[in-house]
């Protein structure tokens, strides 16, 4: 079979210091298919895909756009090259309507030779001609200042032609809705229709469904397919397996920043996928065990909290989690995931509800943690921890070494003025060596370490505390599969010391895996609570989206069932 | 398809970890380099040779007395850095320390100008230093709790209380001391010199602040808050930091400094106090230093002591010269010149293209250094600069660049 390569990059290098994040990577893009690139994270992927879009430049190699070569310097150029890239982080102007976001930026051009050209044409040599086009040469300033004035003034009328070519694709939005009442999905489809808008042929996606419900990721695919039948080449940056074997027609591997294969989809497996991207066997199994004496630890009833804006982030969410059990939390981001944990240890007051901790130092009894600080509920001797999602802007201070970072919970003990930095210097170093974190010395700066490492450090820290309670919000967020099956392992380790692991997480596949219940948020309102044994992923997906589900009473059976 | 464009010539790559000597290396040649400007500058402005600004620059400092008056505007100087340096450790941008100081200062004034003469001198020195603190202290806290209750901006609360607090001295000065000079001198009830030196009284006492200041901002559990709120709020909140509390805390240590200073500067010093000279400035100074020491108080204590020797240096020349009043202010503004530009060197290095190098030679391109369509992210890497590699680049810039073959090697941007 014959295909033409819209896109061929050749020997590819770019180096950051002396880390290469792309090293002699060659790479085809062929019209019309989905080329998903798929990669542990600091593999370079999205490194390669700036590249293409001119946020970056390449120290070596040559890229050739529809056969010639080009140089694409800045997302301007790589737009004129038919080349548009959808970031993982939107980039959207939140106080303007989906509309005026796609046509921001959008230059008017007047075709002042083409007038001219015209203008000649028209001189037909008589004197009242010649008298004519002196007229017309002297009015072409003013054409040019009223089509543009026409231009700027009358840009929503573009909005219908606009709204026209969505729904031919399929796209359900409204484009005179404001970005900031979209949801993230939508804001997608802003961006994407943006791309598009500008005439892109090739489509560049950064981990599109991270943010995504499963049914919204399946009606991306549906919108994916729609535009590869209509021409258009996509590439899609992901690392989940089972998003790359759906959708793409080809899979360029990388590892290390270098380009290891590129295989067609449906030749290979995600065992296979999974080896190359990893370089070694891994298991991908979660190991679960058996709760092992599931008495309440944490229990908390009807809490409702409002957030700075008057809205409520949390509506009476009432459930209780267990010793010795994983308890995950699902919902699409945003549903009050984060205010449930932050208000739990201390960082909100919320207006009605309780929040009750089982001492287990102090024969189960109950201790009222509603209304308490973060320093209170220490001193009241409530060993709870806490991996907040934001690593660097909460747990962790970036500019500070391992040994300050591991003294931010406990270097308050004792009343002494000054510091104790010895016993959490020897606590840096075991978690050093026994997460195996990889950094030149307990005294280099957090921020200088990668995701995964970061994350070590906070969850070594957390763990070091020995709680009784754990919770961790997307503890895996922007880690690779090693990292991230560390983190699952050293969940399951302090579930099975009887610890109550909260565990708030995106990927439905590893909350059923790793889970003992799943807590399904919607809206700040507790959807059901199932147990991750038996339950779907559609069914979680339907209660995330709506309350309780679709098929309500079946689900809301379950989850009393399992309650109990 | 676009027209054929053009690869950047020159790459800024930000470094993170650089040797301490290349950056020190780096520094002292800003140093040199800035004297060097201050002298070419003064021969141009002036009619003497390039060597008189040197045979007198160092006239400054050929008196046992000369030596004195340096380290005593050193240690001044230095203390003023250390007042504020706590607030800016907290990201609490307190530019009000020239308030602070001059209200600390209007403090010893009342004291000595009602009990100086009529009550024992050791009385009235202690009081007035009693009053100079908690002056200082009110004037310092006033926007730290706005801050705290209101979040209101504290860079423009501190200023504007500067001013404010220039008229409440002008109306004292003014309602008790009607010379028409604006300046209350006094001569009784104010601290001596100690066996015929005036100075070491308050260099010891700025010893003992710089001490303290290292050891609170490095080893105590003051200090480490004040670290947390300053880099994350948010951190600050998850371990239970009543920021709030901090705030004031640290606003109140800071303003009891400032308060110091106004005692040492009226009680010990001048023995006068007046809005113009009193402070002179100097609170403003002192926040640079600060900044310049990147708030590590030996670094503060080099800083002051490079500015009041450029400063003492260049006040001796304008006066053999006739060069006026300003010519410090030009030289010690040369001399900031040079030291902020140090700290582009020491966070970037600069890279030539490599690439466009073999470009240049298999076709021939046409120099466009003046292209910076980049986007955000690209420009901390890949700005095109001053055609010609900087001081410390010798071992590595340079080689790459002969080597076209050889890839860029930098320092390490992340630790894997």
């Amino acid at each position: 079979m014959e295909f033409t390569n819209v896109i061929e990059m050749v020997g590819i290098t770019k180096a950051f210091g002396s880390n290469y994040a792309n090293k002699n990577v060659n790479l085809d893009v062929r019209k019309g298919e989905i080329l998903s690139i798929l990669g542990e994270n600091g593999s370079g992927k999205t490194t390669l895909m700036n590249m293409l879009a001119g946020i970056y430049f390449p120290d070596e190699g040559k890229i050739f756009v529809n056969g010639q070569e080009a140089i694409i310097r800045s997302p301007l150029d790589a737009f004129n090259y038919g080349i548009g890239m959808i970031h993982q982080h939107f980039k959207l102007v939140d106080l303007f309507t989906a509309c005026d976001n796609i046509i921001l930026g959008e230059k008017h051009s007047f075709d002042f030779k083409g007038a001219v050209e015209k203008i000649k044409a028209e001189n037909d040599g008589t004197d009242k001609g010649k008298f004519l086009t002196v007229l017309k040469y002297m009015a072409l300033p003013f054409v040019a200042g009223f089509d543009k004035a026409k231009f700027n003034l009358l840009g929503r009328k573009r909005a219908k032609k606009l709204q026209a070519e969505v729904d031919k694709y399929g796209f359900q939005l409204d484009l005179s809705r404001k970005i900031y009442d979209l949801s993230v999905s939508e804001k997608q489809t802003v961006e994407i229709i943006k791309v598009l808008y500008r005439g892109a042929e090739i489509l560049i996606l950064d981990e599109p469904t991270a943010v995504l419900t499963p049914q919204e990721i399946e009606k991306l695919f549906d919108v994916l397919r729609k535009m590869k039948e209509d021409g258009k080449s996509i590439i899609i940056i992901t690392h989940k397996l089972n998003e790359v074997m759906a959708i793409s027609d080809r899979v360029a591997i990388l590892r290390k920043g270098e380009h290891i294969a590129t295989v067609n989809t449906a030749e290979t497996t995600e065992r296979e996928l999974t080896e190359m991207m990893v370089g070694s066997k891994v298991e991908l199994n979660i190991n679960r065990s058996e709760p092992g004496r599931p008495i309440p630890r944490l229990m908390v009833e009807g809490l409702t909290l409002k957030n700075m804006e008057g809205y409520y982030a949390l509506k009476d969410v009432t459930f209780t989690a267990r010793a010795g059990e994983i308890f995950g939390i699902a919902g699409i981001a945003g549903s009050g995931q984060r205010e449930l944990l932050e208000t739990i240890a201390g960082l909100y007051r919320p207006e009605h509800g309780d929040i009750y901790y089982v001492d287990p130092d102090d024969d189960d009894n109950e201790i009222d943690l509603k209304k308490k600080t973060p320093a209170q509920i220490r001193e009241l001797g409530v060993r709870l921890s806490f991996v907040p999602e934001d690593r660097l802007g909460m747990g962790l201070v970036g500019n500070m070494d391992l040994t300050d970072n591991v003294m931010l919970r406990s270097y308050g003990k004792g009343h002494s003025l000054f510091l104790d930095r010895k016993s959490p210097k020897k606590v840096a170093q075991d978690i050093v060596d026994e997460l195996a974190v990889a950094t030149p010395s307990i005294k280099t700066p957090v921020r200088r370490l990668s995701g995964g490492n970061i994350q070590k450090v906070l969850v070594g820290r957390e763990i070091a505390s020995a709680p009784t309670v754990f919770m961790a919000a997307y503890p895996v967020r922007g880690l690779d599969i090693g990292a991230s099956y560390t983190i699952y392992n050293l969940l399951n380790a302090q579930k099975e010391q009887g610890v109550s692991v909260i565990f708030v997480g995106e990927d439905l596949d590893v909350l059923l895996a790793l889970c003992d219940r799943i807590m399904v948020l919607c809206d700040g309102q507790v959807s059901g609570i199932v147990d991750a044994r038996t339950a779907s992923k559609e069914e979680i997906g339907y209660m995330m989206t709506s309350l309780g589900g679709v098929d309500k009473s079946q689900n809301q059976e379950k989850g009393d069932e399992n309650n109990d | 398809m676009t027209k054929f464009k053009f690869e950047p010539i020159f790459h800024l790559a930000k470094r993170t970890d650089i040797d301490w000597k290349k950056s020190w290396g780096i520094r002292l040649a800003a140093f040199i380099l800035s004297i060097l400007a201050c002298a070419v500058v003064s021969t141009l402005i002036s009619d003497r040779s390039f060597g008189f600004f040197f045979e007198n620059f160092f006239k400054a400092f050929n008196t046992p007395q000369k030596l004195w008056n340096f380290f005593h505007d050193t240690a001044i100087l230095l203390i003023i850095a250390l007042a504020v340096t706590p607030c800016f450790k907290m990201r609490f941008w307190n530019i009000g320390g020239e308030g602070q100081i001059l209200m600390g200062a209007l403090g010893s004034a009342v004291i000595i100008t009602f009990m100086g003469g009529k009550y024992p001198d050791p009385a009235t020195i202690i009081l007035s230093l009693v009053l100079s603190l908690a002056f200082g202290i009110v004037w310092a806290v006033i926007p730290a709790l706005f801050k705290a209750k209101w979040n209101t901006n504290e860079t423009l609360l501190t200023l504007m209380m500067n001013y404010i607090s220039v008229c409440i001295v002008d109306y004292f000065i003014k309602s008790e001391a009607s010379s028409g000079t604006g300046t209350m001198s006094f001569d009784k009830g104010v601290v001596g010199p100690i066996g015929n030196n005036e100075f070491i009284l308050k260099i010891i006492l700025v010893a003992i602040v710089t001490i303290f200041m290292v050891v609170y901002l490095r080893y105590s559990k003051h200090g480490y808050e004040l670290a947390v709120v300053g880099e994350s709020e948010k951190t600050a909140r998850y371990i239970g930091i009543n920021t709030k509390k901090v705030i004031v805390r640290t606003l109140i240590l800071c303003g009891a400094i400032c308060g110091l200073i106004g005692f040492m500067l009226v009680s010990a010093t001048n023995h006068s106090i007046n809005t113009a000279s009193t402070v002179a400035g100097k609170g403003f100074t002192g926040v640079l230093i600060s900044w310049l020491g990147h708030f590590n108080p030996l670094g503060m204590l080099l800083c002051s002591f490079l500015f009041v020797f450029i400063d003492r240096g260049a006040t001796q020349v304008s006066t053999y010269a006739r060069l006026g009043a300003s010519y410090p202010d030009m030289m010690t503004g040369i001399f900031f010149f040079f030291i902020v530009a140090t700290e582009f060197f020491i966070n970037y290095k600069i890279l030539p293209t490599h690439h466009f190098k073999k470009k240049a030679k298999a076709e021939e391109v046409e120099e466009d250094t003046t292209e910076t369509e980049q986007t955000e992210d690209v420009l901390a890497e890949t700005v095109p600069t001053l055609n010609e590699n900087v001081v410390e680049d010798t071992n590595s810039a340079v080689t790459e660049a002969e080597d076209t073959a050889t890839p860029v090697v930098e320092n390490t941007k992340e630790v894997e």
